[in-house]
């Protein structure tokens, strides 16, 4: 396929272009599948929901509406598939800290104690955050780790400003409470 | 705690308008307590923040995109008419109007029968025949005793198995094995 821009892939996709379709899969699995792990914390319910994701995706390509962000729409879909795996008995598991480990790359490595700080850091906050509330979760992992803003987050789990808010005000607080004690009992510091 | 209804403010200060930041400054100013949390609360953030840029890859992205690819209905399927067809199956209008229709033909249907019921000729001689044929059980004992006096058909079978019969084929084979016997 030549050099095509992401709007003309889309609408080649739309049309019902596989292989248009391949790269749309190709340039967004990796966000996407960032997005499910961050819920799932495991690799292969997060590979699960990507799939999924993507052929809802394909089946509703019709009736994307190209003045909606393709990464929002994703993300929406992405979102209620892990809301309703969160909800589900596989969901309610506790993740073990190897799957967690081995999952997220550190983005700055460059000290190996910096880096484990870091792979500690995350583990802690999948931990701590697998206390939160299903919609607590998704909010908090859109707004703070993903960094989307209050208006992006209110369009991708259909929820209300002050839903948002109060939820994310709640993650927050469990987050704050969790981690404060992990540090104190692991003797590590934050980054000031 | 008299600071309570300051904590989601604290909590939530990147998500809040100006001039609701504003009074929660001249809050944090006057109040101790609650400058200690919201030290606290914009660490936290930092430290959400640098988590951010730390994130799981895919571990074999080829093979995801191929069983992503695996997945999605067939191209044959998803090239012209099925789509087509899908994408007016998934319209609520399409739902709301085919059930409107089916609602129509079921209205059509039980009205056209209850026509038919009430058409008076008809009813009249359902009625008449019902109530007409008398039941003679005499008359009906009568035939049956004439068909149990018929003399019982011949079959040829029977014919054979009782050695009546004496013509043709029979006539010959009959003649072959008195002469076989001797």
């Amino acid at each position: 396929m030549p050099d095509l821009s992401s709007h003309e892939i889309i609408i080649k996709a739309m049309a019902g272009d596989v292989a248009a379709f391949r790269k749309v899969v190709e340039q967004h699995q990796s966000f996407a599948y960032a997005v499910a792990f961050r819920f799932t914390g495991h690799e292969e319910e997060a590979e699960d929901i990507v799939q999924e994701a993507f052929v809802r995706l394909w089946k509703n390509l019709k009736t994307y509406r190209q003045e909606v962000k393709l990464t929002t729409w994703l993300y929406r879909i992405i979102a209620n598939l892990c809301l309703d795996f969160l909800k589900s008995r596989r969901g309610k598991e506790k993740r073990n800290r190897e799957d967690l480990s081995k999952g997220y790359v550190i983005a700055d490595h460059s000290t190996p104690e910096h880096e484990y700080q870091q792979t500690e850091l995350m583990i802690a906050i999948h931990l701590a955050a697998e206390e939160l509330t299903p919609k607590q979760k998704a909010v908090f992992i859109l707004r703070d780790l993903e960094g989307l803003s209050v208006e992006e987050v209110t369009g991708i789990l259909s929820m209300t400003a002050g839903n948002v808010k109060s939820n994310l005000f709640h993650a927050r607080q469990k987050m704050a409470d969790k981690l404060k004690s992990f540090y104190q009992t692991t003797d590590k510091t934050f980054v000031s | 705690m008299s600071c309570k209804k300051w904590e989601e403010s604290i909590y939530l200060y990147h998500e809040l308008t100006a001039d609701e930041r504003k009074q929660v400054d001249v809050h944090l100013q006057q109040c101790a307590e609650c400058r200690i949390l919201f030290k606290s609360a914009q660490r936290m953030q930092r430290v959400m923040h640098q988590a951010s840029g730390n994130s799981a890859p895919v571990k074999d992205p080829v093979l995801l995109t191929n069983r992503i690819m695996k997945a999605i209905p067939s191209a044959s399927s998803n090239g012209k008419i099925t789509p087509g067809i899908t994408f007016l199956m998934d319209s609520l209008f399409t739902r709301y109007a085919l059930g409107a229709v089916s609602l129509l033909l079921i209205f059509f249907f039980v009205n056209e029968q209850q026509k038919k019921m009430e058409v008076p000729g008809q009813m009249e001689v359902l009625s008449e025949s019902k109530t007409s044929v008398p039941l003679n059980t005499k008359a009906f004992m009568e035939v049956i005793k004439q068909e149990r006096m018929k003399p019982e058909e011949t079959s040829l079978y029977l014919c054979i198995k009782s050695n009546q019969c004496d013509f043709g084929i029979v006539k010959n084979y009959k003649q072959r094995k008195n002469h076989e016997n001797i």
